[in-house]
């Protein structure tokens, strides 16, 4: 059993880079492009735009985006560039990401009151100012749970990559399964995943400790 | 701490026994005639076994549905996740995994097969305009499979090409592995020449099929491990309907032409 686990171990890690390579483009794309689409749909031509969009990629299932991305949109647009499934599959995960986290930080936005956007006036602080010192931090800390779990469901949710062949742990696990007949690599695959979710829980409360959030 | 590893050690051992649980007396065949039902699980393997409107047809059914009616049982098919076939040969939701299922060292410790009853090779199939003839025109190519297909077998067996082509890519489904294929993600699929032909003849315009074969294999029934009553009954029914002609007359309904080989 020990043997067959060292055995099997280091196969399934070797997906890890696939699997965090999506987790961390997903994460340091989607949550600036979420940021940006709030900004812009302040503009009132834009917003009906935006929420078109959030409303595509939030009301169709990432998987299907993923066979749309890879295998769709290359033959609908010839010369395109995602013929590559990496490429193909984290435009899907950032596009269907950033519509969830802006979302969440109009949700954020929405729960400031007035009143602070009044006390920095009256404090004659700048557009700028206002934004970075008084109105995004509270944001952030407002959104800071409903964060957390969107990026531990990331976590879980590269494990869709495996639809259009790419080889992170759940894809690699699933061939030892099948080749040996045996489950231990789906077990070895969960406990890979609940170690990075724990990672993630981690830096979450990082974050809370540092924004002196009272729970 | 303590708590989870001895969880851990407990999910272990439940994995670890669940294969070696097995009656030592084979009533397989008693328990198919008591609850008067034979049910077989397939998936998306056309010609072999697919669905139309939520109805199992194929040249596989065909032949189960006969052997049911041999044994004087309900024939019941049930759709299942291809991946997830031995979980559900060995729970019992299925009596046989019947769907061009290739006979393997590997496999025939989990499973027990009947006899082979059709024959199939591994090809190459790429669009039409790139012709492969050989395995060397694997070379620098990206190549598609399905995740522990034959056709991957096929090609990791031989270092010497796995180590000359650029990159393989494993698609958990065949079908998958086709839609890459259209959009130019990869250049060629390995895959079985029975599914490749059936393929090719739906849109016989659009692809190619290597004049190269190789890995003859063959197809067999598959029950669950010591069923070896069970399997020698569907044998001798087989037999007896390739010897009456009807089992002839499934595959000409099929493939056109007889392509039953014991």
């Amino acid at each position: 059993m020990i043997e067959y686990l060292l055995e099997i171990i280091p196969y399934i890690l070797e997906g890890f880079k696939m699997t965090f390579g999506v987790f961390f483009i997903t994460l340091v794309l989607s949550i600036p492009l979420g940021l940006l689409l709030l900004y812009l749909s302040k503009f009132k031509f834009l917003e009906m735009i935006i929420s078109g969009f959030t409303w595509i990629m939030r009301g169709t299932p990432l998987i299907l985006q993923l066979y749309f991305f890879v295998f769709a949109l290359p033959i609908l647009v010839p010369g395109f560039i995602t013929k590559n499934a990496i490429i193909g599959a984290s435009v899907a995960f950032v596009l269907n990401y950033s519509a969830y986290f802006t979302e969440i930080f109009k949700g954020g936005l929405l729960a400031i009151d007035k009143g602070q956007w009044e006390a920095a006036k009256a404090l004659k602080l700048n557009d700028f100012q206002t934004m970075y010192y008084v109105i995004l931090p509270q944001m952030f800390r407002n959104v800071l749970y409903a964060l957390s779990n969107e990026v531990i469901s990331l976590v879980k949710d590269t494990s869709l990559i495996t639809v259009v062949g790419l080889g992170e742990i759940f894809r690699n696990a699933k061939e030892l399964l099948l080749r040996d007949l045996r489950s231990e690599a789906l077990l070895i695959v969960g406990i890979i995943y609940l170690l990075f979710t724990f990672v993630v829980i981690l830096v979450f409360k990082q974050f809370e400790r540092k924004m002196r959030l009272k729970v | 701490m303590k708590k989870i590893l001895g969880l851990f050690i407990i999910l272990l051992f439940i994995t670890g026994c669940s294969s070696k649980a097995e009656s030592s007396v084979d009533d397989s065949l008693d328990k198919i005639i008591e609850k008067k039902a034979f049910k077989i699980g397939h998936t998306d393997y056309p010609p072999f076994g697919m669905l139309d409107k939520g109805v199992s047809i194929g040249f596989d059914i065909d032949i189960a549905k006969e052997v049911a009616k041999r044994l004087g049982v309900d024939f019941q098919t049930k759709y299942i996740d291809w991946d997830s076939k031995q979980f559900e040969l060995d729970n019992g939701n299925i009596d046989a995994i019947w769907n061009g299922f290739t006979i393997t060292k590997e496999r025939e410790k989990q499973i027990t097969f009947t006899k082979p009853y059709f024959d199939n090779h591994i090809v190459m199939m790429s669009l039409k305009g790139n012709t492969y003839t050989s395995l060397d025109d694997l070379k620098d190519k990206v190549v598609g499979v399905e995740l522990q297909s034959s056709g991957q077998i096929a090609i990791e067996e031989k270092t010497e090409v796995n180590e000359s082509i650029k990159e393989m890519m494993k698609f958990t489904g065949v079908s998958e592995a086709l839609m890459a294929l259209k959009t130019g993600g990869i250049d060629v699929i390995v895959v079985d020449e029975n599914f490749a032909r059936y393929v090719s003849s739906k849109e016989s315009s659009l692809y190619e099929i290597s004049s190269a074969r190789f890995n003859p294999e063959n197809y067999g029934v598959g029950v669950k491990k010591g069923s070896q009553k069970l399997a020698d009954k569907i044998d001798e029914l087989i037999d007896e309907m390739i010897a009456d002609g009807t089992a002839g007359e499934i595959s000409i309904k099929w493939f056109n032409e007889d392509m039953i080989s014991r």
